[in-house]
């Protein structure tokens, strides 16, 4: 062998290849050039190695012509799949597209507006009763009232700017309860999170290490003022468990009619929220 | 790197990023969309790398699950198609390495068994067979990096994307494999019977390859 790892006789089939395909630099190209040109051996395999070489590769790209579309039973059990790793039917994504949220909100000012015109046709209609019937003051003013009442309701609020407020924000009983479950939830999964019991105080051995500082209640706050929640929910668990294998928290936030679950990652409290998924559930009654 | 996203009439606006994104917040058909738009693509690499229809769609298979599970840990540095390229192949290269001690006969696109032409009269389609059975005897590094770039045309930097080397390693790759498949498909144009290559592929080391 030479220094340069070159044999002194016979071709080195592979370097010759490399230099073929262009694969080689500096030093090494050099050698394999001088060989080609001073040794016969070397320019014969060369010679017919980069004849071959087109050959070959015209061969692969014919290959590449042959239609070879996926096969629909592949496609079809994909979906299958996706559709059992995806959340419940019932859980509707939280995160909307910038239209989606026009047309909502484009929703919500027609329901709105549709409401009040139903609370001004029912306090007419008591009022004319009145009118007509009389002795039905009583109800007419409790229905005038009405407004009024809803606009004082209690409950969680926003700052400002409508940044939603944390759990201590909102008071010492809003803490939410916290869990070690163990669980490795999956989207499918995850509403069970709404089932699970917590409590005030955790082993510490019981959370996944990399979740363990987010249970100094500083952090989890500074987390759940990060991540957020809709105005009128608060905040009930959070449970320092598994999503999709990874160390996650679970947070439960519901309101009367509905629960958010929000997965953040270890990382919440710092500098973001690390919000890995979001989900809605929206209780339908029919009747 | 790739077009993210094809502007088709009728099809979803959204690009591949937007679907990912929109899949990790809960979309629930956005991961569909995206496969989907690159099935055809994905499928056919996979089916080259494996020769076998029914380890490339297990392989195919359990890639696109894994994507749509760890779909948050995409970080944005490559393409989304370059990323689920690569998933897709190295789930192919790791079954092509399992199955490396117990070599199978590739089957054929229609899915019956046929022998391998020889001989003068090949047909495209059987030539397609012969190129297909030869790349199933390279170690499958060699096959992954022809697949890529000589069957499909993708640009050598890519196909380094793709598979998390240097671009000079897939052009050895390609080199070194090109010059084993010369022995193998030289029957082709000599009307000679082809030689036994596997004595020459089971040494894959060498200088540049790895």
């Amino acid at each position: 062998m030479t220094r340069s790892g070159i044999p002194d006789d016979g071709v080195d089939e592979d370097l010759l290849a490399d230099y073929v395909g262009g694969a080689l630099d500096g030093t090494d190209e050099a050698r394999v050039a001088e060989l080609i040109a001073t040794r016969p051996d070397w320019r014969a395999a060369h010679d017919r190695m980069a004849a071959a070489d087109a050959a070959v590769r015209a061969d692969l790209a014919q290959l590449g012509t042959v239609p070879t579309p996926a096969p629909p039973e592949l496609l079809s059990g994909l979906a299958e799949r996706f559709r059992a790793e995806a959340p419940d039917p019932a859980v509707v994504p939280l995160r909307r597209t910038a239209a989606e949220r026009a047309a909502r909100r484009r929703r919500a000012r027609w329901l709105a507006g549709a409401a009040a015109a139903v609370l001004l046709l029912a306090f007419a209609g008591l009022a004319g009763a009145s009118l007509f019937g009389g002795g039905q003051q009583d109800s007419a003013a409790r229905t005038g009232a009405a407004p009024d009442s809803a606009r004082q309701t209690p409950g969680p609020t926003r700052s400002e700017d409508g940044a939603p407020l944390g759990p201590n924000a909102a008071g010492p009983a809003d803490t939410p309860q916290r869990a070690a479950s163990g669980t490795d939830y999956t989207p499918r999964t995850l509403l069970s999170a709404r089932d699970r019991s917590g409590t005030a105080s955790l082993a510490p051995t019981a959370v996944p290490a990399p979740l363990r500082p987010l249970t100094d209640p500083d952090r989890l706050d500074r987390c759940l003022h990060q991540l957020g929640t809709p105005s009128g929910y608060t905040a009930s668990l959070v449970d320092f468990a598994r999503f999709r294998g990874r160390p996650a928290a679970v947070v439960v936030a519901s309101d009367s009619s509905s629960d958010q679950i929000s997965v953040v990652g270890p990382a919440c409290g710092t500098d973001a929220a690390h919000l890995l998924y979001q989900t809605a559930v929206v209780s339908v009654h029919m009747s | 790197m790739r077009d993210e996203t094809p502007a088709v009439p009728g099809m979803d606006p959204r690009d591949d990023t937007e679907l990912l994104r929109a899949h990790v917040a809960g979309d629930p058909g956005a991961f569909e969309t995206l496969v989907r738009r690159h099935s055809d693509r994905l499928w056919a690499v996979a089916l080259r790398t494996l020769g076998d229809r029914e380890e490339a769609a297990d392989a195919v298979q359990d890639a696109l699950l894994s994507a749509y599970r760890k779909a948050d840990r995409f970080r944005g540095d490559a393409a989304v198609t370059t990323w689920l390229h690569r998933i897709v192949v190295n789930a192919c290269l790791d079954r092509a390495r399992r199955r490396q001690a117990r070599p199978t006969v590739p089957l054929p696109e229609s899915g019956t068994a046929e022998p391998v032409a020889t001989g003068p009269a090949v047909s495209d389609r059987d030539t397609a067979l012969t190129v297909q059975a030869a790349l199933g005897e390279l170690p499958p590094d060699q096959r992954a990096a022809l697949v890529l770039v000589d069957v499909y045309g993708y640009p050598v930097v890519e196909a380094a994307e793709i598979l998390q080397v240097a671009p000079g390693t897939i052009k050895s790759r390609c080199a070194r494999g090109r010059a084993r498949l010369v022995a193998r498909l030289g029957h082709l144009r000599n009307h000679e019977p082809p030689p036994d290559v596997t004595s020459q592929t089971a040494d894959d080391r060498g200088r540049g390859a790895t």
